[in-house]
């Protein structure tokens, strides 16, 4: 089978996520900081009227926030919290400007399993090297989720 | 020297001396990935001041759910009329392309033949079926002729027409009864007349109007 | 003409008439001896030839004899052969094919080549080279014959033969056999052996038969009894050497005059200019055809060709130097030359010339003695001719000596001492009745006569030569005296020419520097003129020029100002781009959610999707473009930066030259000023000088006439002093003549 994947860097090495699971692709906004949140939470948006948590993902596998540039934008995907369920969340990373067609056989799963990194899912390789899958059901540990969604709950 | 890479397009490419190797597989540096990453350096820059500002403040707002109006037609030009045919008869819209004339069935109204993805498809001048003067053109025009691939009960047709105004949604209610000063024979296939900011447009009736144009194929 | 007294000549007179009967007889001897000597040699070459012409043509006959004999018996062989080869029921040929190595003896070449086997009644004949092994039908047929016997098989159509069956052997002891006959080994020479079997004829003469020169005899085989076409042909034959062993023992034992003998060269092919009898048989194989004589003449090789021009046994000479083996000079010899062309031999009967030395010497040496004794008698008949006429002589000569003497000192015109000599004379010599200085007597003899007149012309010319002496000497001294006299009036002269001279080139002078001061003045007034009308222009130019500058400036103001109106524009584009840039953003972004919505549509959203990837496309093409401008926008900003600059310093550059200008056409106002002012002072100087020149112009041309008047009268004087000169001279000359004679 055929997949739409969304590219994307993060500092200089390509990812990709599989298009079923956005929802949007958005331009890059300002984002209301969330104190005491983990530093790889950019912040909040407004998204057309729902204020959505937003993810650096430069910040959280590299250790630098993503450069505001063009090219710099968020997708808005859902995200399922094991004890609230189905949320929005915004993913920001850099170079989101293309799509890639995938054949599902081509991606070959890591061999790579670590705890702290399951959000890294399958491999592709094409002319230009290596991408990578992002899993968003294992981005956020779990009282992280836990804190940023029961919050939106509670409200 | 960096320059020279991120704009090979210019030097070894199409614009240059041809000399890419790639020139081989990809006919022309549009449709080479080079060309393409080198375009998107462009949005690697920072956006301008207030760019980030605008979108958010785009972004907080409740998206439009504005209610669609049931018909839509695309809007074209044949010589100085405006005409409308109902959009869900239209295939594509393509650039202009030769006409290759058909041995023993050319007509003024029957041209001949065109490519339209590598199909062969049947094409007709609107102009001489309306019976409308196509040699006037408004001399402001900076309009690009287009060639409108419609298909009427399994048959493609292919027209050119001089200018391409778009989409343009109505509702049953905003069509007119056709005044009598639209040109001679327009009226007889015209169902009414639409406004479309200043101008005035005759919404084909697409039955009459395929009616009288198979009557040239049989 | 020798000068000879007349003594000698008496004596000589004398000499001559005893000395010419003996050279006659002399010479007429020596011719004799000349034609005695011809005759004895012509008759001994007509000897030599007949001796050796007689020999060539025996050792011809004998040729023609051994090889008529050899024919016949080779023929009568040959029919026994043919029985035989009838009785084992002929050769035919298998439709089995054998493969040959052809060899072409005569170019070495090899050729392999596939032939038909030859049968003998089912039997092959082979293809055997050894002599231990017996070859059918070939071997018994020598035998029988007591000849070597050889079998040849058509090679192709042409008829070159293949040697496929023989006896005969090749020198490391083998079966000659592969070795082809070629039609025609030499081109333009037709091989009499084909030209005989292949017209189905038999031929029988000297041949090469696989390999070796024989006399042999030929005879078609042919395919069938129709005798359609000949196959191939069989060959029995001698060995030359055995055929004509008898021959040249004759040949050797015959002698040609005291020290001749025959010798035969081999004449074509390969045996040309070989010896193959030589004298004695010590030569025999070598090669000599390159000997040449003394005068590099290449004598063999005349004497092979000019054999092979014999027809049957006709006979040729030939005389050259040949040197025997053991003998240190070479010899002339005759040889008489014939060709026997069955064998290919040069027959050479030579006779040496010095043969009959021994009858020419005997001749020479009697009419050498008869020459002795005439030069003998000669020697003694000319001592008592010349002793006699001496004597006659002195007799006549003694009288007519005295009297040249005589003549000869009044020649020196010493008058004194032939006076005296002529009386000495007189009283020795005078016969007693003549009286001294008496006119001559008709008696007296011519000497006697002679010795009068001269006397009398001694006497004579005494007195006229007295007379001469005398008036020379007043001559001489009128002369000096005009000369004298002449030469003062001319030297008076031509001082006064000088001075007139002097004083017309001194005026000439003034007169020529006041004309070049005048000009020169004139010219100063020119440039002065020129100088002020160059100024002017110059400075109405250097107005014209400000002007210019001051536009430029102006120019150069406004360029600037366009310049900065374009970096404005070049800025403008540069937001023009952002725009651009913000533009292309989005409509990546658009494409990017078309894409993701067409994606979530299905099958549906299948065209769309392809619409968004081109939407995708164009905009990257927009940026790219977006770039380019933006490249290209830069790059005019920088130049037009430069521009500015450059304007600026242009224009800083002008300001400063304007300023110049005006420096430059104020000096130039003062320099005209300052010209205008001298010009008429240059006027009045100039014509001051003009009239100087003038005056010293008319004294000159006074000088110039005074001068050619003074010149005329030097040169009238000076012809009436080469005139003076030459009378002087004159009578100098008489005076020395008259000297001479001593009164």
């Amino acid at each position: 089978m055929i997949m739409l994947l969304l590219q994307f860097s993060i500092a200089q090495d390509r990812y990709a996520l599989e298009t079923s699971q956005i929802i949007e692709v958005l331009p890059l906004v300002h984002f209301r900081p969330c104190p005491g949140a983990p530093d790889y939470i950019a912040g909040q948006f407004n998204y057309r009227g729902t204020v959505i948590p937003a993810i650096d993902l430069c910040r959280l596998m590299h250790g630098r926030p993503c450069e505001a540039k063009m090219s710099t934008r968020i997708i808005v995907t859902s995200y399922s919290d094991t004890a609230s369920g189905q949320h929005l969340l915004g993913l920001v990373a850099e170079s989101m400007t293309d799509t890639i067609v995938v054949a599902d056989k081509d991606l070959k799963p890591s061999e790579l399993d670590l705890d702290q990194s399951r959000y890294l899912g399958k491999i592709a390789c094409d002319k230009r090297g290596m991408i990578q899958c992002i899993r968003v059901e294992y981005l956020l540990p779990a009282d992280v989720s836990k804190r940023l969604f029961s919050a939106g709950k509670a409200d | 020297m960096k320059d020279a890479a991120r704009s090979c397009w210019n030097t070894i490419g199409v614009a240059g001396d041809r000399s890419c190797t790639e020139l081989r597989t990809y006919i022309h540096c549009n449709n080479c990935p080079v060309f393409s990453a080198g375009g998107r350096a462009l949005l690697e820059r920072n956006p301008t001041a207030g760019q980030i500002d605008e979108w958010t403040a785009n972004l907080a707002m409740e998206k439009s759910t504005e209610k669609r109006s049931e018909k839509a037609a695309y809007i074209f030009r044949v010589g100085t009329e405006w005409l409308g045919i109902p959009a869900d008869l239209f295939v594509e819209i393509v650039e202009m392309r030769p006409i290759r004339r058909i041995p023993h069935r050319h007509n003024n109204v029957l041209t001949g033949v065109m490519s339209i993805r590598g199909e062969i498809h049947l094409c007709f001048s609107m102009a001489d079926l309306l019976g409308i003067d196509a040699g006037v053109v408004p001399a402001e025009s900076k309009a690009v002729p287009r060639v409108c691939v419609v298909r009427k009960s399994s048959f493609v047709w292919g027209f050119p027409v001089a200018e391409m105004l778009g989409l343009h949604r109505f509702s049953e209610s905003d069509i007119e009864q056709a005044p009598m000063s639209i040109a001679k024979a327009v009226p007889r296939f015209t169902s009414g007349v639409l406004t479309a900011g200043n101008r005035k447009i005759g919404l084909l009736d697409d039955e009459l109007l395929f009616h009288a144009l198979e009557k040239y194929i049989a | 003409m020798l000068k000879l007294t007349l003594k000698h000549k008496v004596a000589g007179l004398c000499a001559l008439a005893a000395l010419l009967p003996l050279i006659v007889i002399s010479a007429l001897t020596f011719y004799k001896q000349t034609t005695l000597k011809t005759g004895v040699i012509e008759d001994m070459q007509v000897l030599t030839k007949g001796e050796t012409e007689k020999t060539a043509r025996i050792v011809y006959k004998l040729c023609e004899m051994a090889n008529r004999q050899t024919a016949e018996r080779l023929d009568k062989k040959m029919s026994v052969a043919r029985i035989q080869l009838r009785a084992i029921g002929g050769l035919t040929r298998s439709d089995e094919p054998a493969t040959w190595k052809a060899i072409n003896p005569s170019t070495g070449e090899t050729v392999k080549i596939d032939l038909r086997k030859m049968m003998a009644g089912g039997t092959w004949l082979g293809m055997n080279e050894s002599t231990a092994v017996e070859s059918p039908v070939i071997d018994s047929l020598a035998k029988t014959l007591d000849c070597s016997c050889s079998l040849f098989q058509r090679m192709n159509q042409r008829g070159d033969m293949l040697a496929i069956s023989t006896t005969v052997r090749t020198k490391d002891n083998r079966r000659a056999i592969g070795v082809a006959i070629m039609e025609s080994p030499q081109a333009g020479e037709v091989n009499p052996v084909f030209a005989a079997v292949l017209k189905g004829d038999s031929y029988t003469g000297r041949a090469l038969v696989a390999g070796e020169w024989q006399m042999a005899a030929f005879e078609p085989i042919w395919d069938s009894p129709s005798r359609k076409e000949v196959i191939g042909m069989i060959a029995i034959g001698y060995p030359m050497e055995s055929v004509y062993r008898d021959t040249r023992q004759i040949v050797m034992s015959i002698p040609v005059g005291k020290t001749g003998y025959v010798g035969i060269i081999g004449g074509k092919g390969l045996q040309r200019g070989h010896y193959i009898i030589s004298k004695n048989g010590e030569r025999d194989g070598e090669y000599i055809w390159e000997t040449r004589d003394a005068q590099g003449e290449p004598i063999i090789r005349r004497i092979v060709e000019k054999a092979q021009t014999t027809r049957n046994g006709s006979i040729l000479y030939d005389r050259y130097a040949w040197m025997n083996i053991g003998e240190t000079v070479p010899r002339m010899k005759t040889s008489a030359l014939t060709y026997f062309a069955a064998w290919d031999w040069v027959i050479l009967a030579g006779m040496y010339e010095d043969d009959y030395h021994g009858v020419l010497i005997k001749v020479e040496s009697a009419v050498s003695r008869w020459l002795r004794m005439l030069a003998l008698a000669g020697a003694i008949a000319l001592i008592v001719v010349v002793a006699a006429a001496t004597f006659l002589a002195r007799s006549i000569t003694a009288p007519v000596e005295n009297l040249v003497n005589v003549a000869q000192l009044v020649a020196q015109g010493n008058l004194i001492e032939a006076r005296e000599k002529m009386t000495a004379m007189g009283k020795s010599g005078k016969s007693p009745e003549e009286p001294p200085g008496g006119a001559p007597d008709d008696r007296a003899d011519e000497t006697t006569r002679l010795s009068a007149a001269i006397e009398k012309m001694i006497s004579d010319l005494r007195s006229l030569v007295g007379l001469v002496q005398t008036s020379c000497v007043w001559l001489v001294s009128s002369a000096t005296q005009m000369a004298a006299a002449s030469r003062e009036q001319e030297s008076n002269v031509a001082s006064f020419s000088a001075a007139t001279t002097q004083a017309a080139s001194s005026v000439q002078e003034i007169s020529a520097t006041s004309e070049e001061l005048a000009r020169a003045v004139q010219d100063v007034k020119d440039i002065a003129t020129d100088t002020a009308t160059l100024a002017n222009s110059g400075r109405s130019g250097l107005e014209g020029m400000e002007n210019v500058m001051n536009q430029l400036a102006d120019a150069t103001m406004t360029i600037s100002s366009k310049l900065a109106v374009i970096s404005k524009k070049a800025n403008l584009i540069s937001s023009v781009v952002t725009a651009i840039s913000k533009v292309a953003d989005q409509t990546n972004l658009l494409s990017l959610n078309a894409s993701i919505e067409a994606e979530k549509a299905g099958e549906q959203g299948l065209g769309f999707s392809v619409v968004a990837r081109e939407i995708r496309r164009l905009a990257d093409q927009t940026a790219a473009a977006t770039l380019d401008i933006e490249q290209t926008v830069t790059e005019m900003q920088t130049s037009v930066s430069a521009g500015v600059m450059e304007m600026d310093k242009f224009s800083q550059d002008v300001r400063h030259g304007v300023v110049t200008v005006g420096n430059i056409s104020r000096d130039l106002a003062q320099i005209i000023e300052k010209v205008e002012d001298l010009t008429p002072r240059f006027e009045i100087v100039n014509d001051g000088m003009k009239a100087q020149s003038l005056g010293a112009h008319q004294i000159s041309e006074a000088m110039v006439f005074l001068s050619e008047g003074a010149r005329k009268e030097t040169d009238s004087l000076k012809q009436f002093n080469e005139a003076t000169r030459q009378l002087t001279d004159a009578v100098h000359t008489l005076q020395e003549i008259a000297a001479r004679f001593k009164v």
